[in-house]
């Protein structure tokens, strides 16, 4: 039984799309599957995406069903982010290792860390490491590292100890201003790209200032050179720069950029010749910033 | 609960070439702040969001329904026409500009007059928030539905949970932080908010409702804290950093995180062991990040 309120049963639902064509709108206006609880709205869209894949030659229906043979690895996540410490503002990295609910601790699986502080330039200042059990959390304040720079950026290793799931593990990284605190999540370094993908971010011009810093972290330990690209209405500027090994830098838009097009939506894009991770902060004018990385997709 | 009334479960034009094509997106539900803590600007890329999407270089007509609702009602319903062909829409950008009277959230489902869409997720899903000052931040939209992270989910754990490792409130300092909760649904949602200290906010959520939630209730004064979210369905959920006691001095709105269901363990292939393990060594040796 999926919908206990019209009873509506799996089978019901497998025979119905098994039509080609099939309208998920005339199965709910037919059954009311979904419409009075909706505690069955999420199985039946795990149930859909079965479906789905079952349709399709060759794939099979449930994708846990892979054999499990091979050799056994821990997935090891390394995510990256930038970092401010500069007295107008600290970064802390923030692990937390909870079930759902607070409630089986046997879902979740104890992680070790590493993390390594990166300057401007490159150059490794300070390391930490530690674990996070089930059911614990951990905050590292990065300003209290000795060797930590005043900018720069780190890298965080994570590696599961035992079978469990990732779970809340995805790192938060919180910037505290004093009178403020922003958060962004970090993402997985891999995600550092030359084009493409993560490369873009919209910006929005007020009163002639987007107020926009675009953090850049080079990813590889070979120097890059990087092209910013600032495209709006039927313009376009450029600026270019490089980067160090494992080096970043912070772009102030509105100096690089001082001429910006009145009105139009503007897109930033950046280049390079090495992966580079991105990220956008927003200066407010009260002093506050908001920050996120570059969205997946312009 | 109901799609859009234009909403089509898979339609299959060429099994035999492993080729499905939809005739729609999975809604977007964009988050709307009142207009006194800034307007809001949404701005779809349809030239770049078609070349990901679409499923063929030919030609289509593909509606883009925005209906806004605030405070639980509906606000407005508009609906855009897009002619496309070969492949190139006739508009490069729908873009709209939200500053409703009260807390509220855009719903925007794309449809297609044919089978058109290879996908029915598109990662084109931003907006910027122009606050009354002049300060601007993104903000990401949510899928309504069909988010594999909620597939994958409930597929592995069972039950719906986001997260937010990292919350934060400090009255001495000004800092606020709550949680802003979307249920786009036709049925009611039962929100829960719980900390591992035991403390839990619930609320319940109309259809269509969107709620912040200050949580100096739940948390800690001037103590990161971890916050879980459940419910009796899933819904999307963005945490909001603002003035403390003044929920319209935004800087940042960000998406909460889900509890993800991937596992810890995967088997390798003997070359992928390999290769993982020169990768390992690499990176404890310095030579790699």
């Amino acid at each position: 039984m999926i919908c206990y309120c019209f009873g509506i049963s799996r089978e019901a639902v497998r025979t119905h799309f098994a039509r080609p064509g099939a309208r998920l709108d005339d199965f709910i206006t037919a059954t009311g599957i979904t419409t009075k609880c909706t505690a069955c709205a999420i199985d039946l869209d795990v149930m859909l995406d079965e479906v789905n894949e079952a349709a399709v030659a060759g794939r099979s229906a449930a994708r846990e069903d892979v054999p499990r043979r091979g050799w056994r690895t821990a997935i090891e996540r390394v995510d990256s982010g930038f970092l401010v410490c500069d007295g107008s503002m600290r970064t802390s990295v923030r692990l937390a290792n909870y079930p759902p609910y607070f409630e089986n601790l046997a879902l979740c699986a104890p992680h070790h860390f590493k993390l390594m502080l990166f300057d401007n330039d490159g150059r490794a200042c300070a390391r930490a490491k530690g674990r996070v059990e089930p059911g614990e959390e951990t905050t590292i304040d990065l300003s209290a590292l000795a060797g930590c720079p005043p900018q720069g950026w780190f890298l965080l290793r994570q590696r599961p100890e035992s079978a469990g799931h990732y779970g809340t593990m995805r790192p938060q990284a919180v910037l505290d201003g004093g009178t403020w605190v922003a958060c962004y999540h970090t993402q997985f370094h891999t995600d550092a790209a030359r084009d493409g993908r993560r490369s873009s971010t919209p910006l929005r011009s007020v009163a002639g200032r987007t107020r926009a810093l675009i953090s850049i972290i080079n990813g590889s330990a070979r120097a890059t050179d990087f092209r910013a690209t600032l495209e709006g209405g039927s313009s376009a500027q450029t600026a270019e720069g490089k980067l160090l090994g494992n080096g970043a830098c912070f772009l102030d838009v509105d100096t690089v950029f001082p001429k910006l097009p009145p009105g139009a939506p503007l897109i930033l894009r950046v280049q390079s010749t090495q992966p580079t991770r991105k990220n956008l902060l927003n200066r407010h004018p009260d002093g506050s910033f908001g920050v996120d990385h570059f969205p997946n997709l312009v | 609960m109901a799609r859009s009334a234009s909403t089509t479960f898979p339609t299959w034009c060429d099994v035999a070439k492993n080729r499905r094509l939809f005739a729609y997106l999975s809604p977007l539900i964009l988050p709307l702040v009142p207009g006194r803590a800034g307007a809001t600007h949404f701005s779809l890329n349809l030239a770049n969001a078609l070349e990901d999407v679409a499923g063929d270089p030919g030609d289509a007509e593909i509606a883009c329904r925005i209906q806004v609702f605030v405070a639980g009602e509906a606000a407005s319903d508009e609906t855009r026409t897009i002619r496309v062909k070969a492949g190139k829409p006739d508009q490069s950008h729908v873009d709209c500009r939200f500053a409703p009277e009260a807390l509220g959230y855009a719903e925007i489902t794309i449809t297609a007059d044919r089978p058109f869409f290879r996908k029915i997720l598109t990662e084109h899903m931003y907006s910027i928030v122009e606050r009354p000052d002049g300060g601007t931040f993104i903000v990401n939209a949510a899928f309504k539905f069909s988010d594999p992270v909620t597939i994958n989910l409930m597929r592995r754990i069972g039950k719906f949970c986001l997260v937010h490792p990292a919350h934060c409130v400090a009255k001495a300092r000004n800092i606020g932080n709550s949680a802003l909760i979307v249920n786009p649904f036709e049925g009611p949602v039962a929100a829960r908010l719980a900390t591992r200290t035991g403390k839990e906010i619930r609320r319940r959520l109309a259809p269509h409702q969107a709620a912040l939630i200050p949580l100096e209730e739940l948390i800690d004064d001037d103590r990161i804290s971890c916050v879980l979210y459940t419910g009796s369905n899933r819904y999307p959920g963005w945490d909001v950093r603002h003035a403390f006691g003044d929920a319209n001095r935004i800087n940042r709105i960000d998406h909460l995180e889900f509890f993800r269901g991937d596992p810890t363990i995967r088997h390798l292939s003997t070359k992928q062991y390999v290769r993982a393990a020169l990768r390992n060594t690499a990176r404890n040796l310095g030579l790699r990040n």
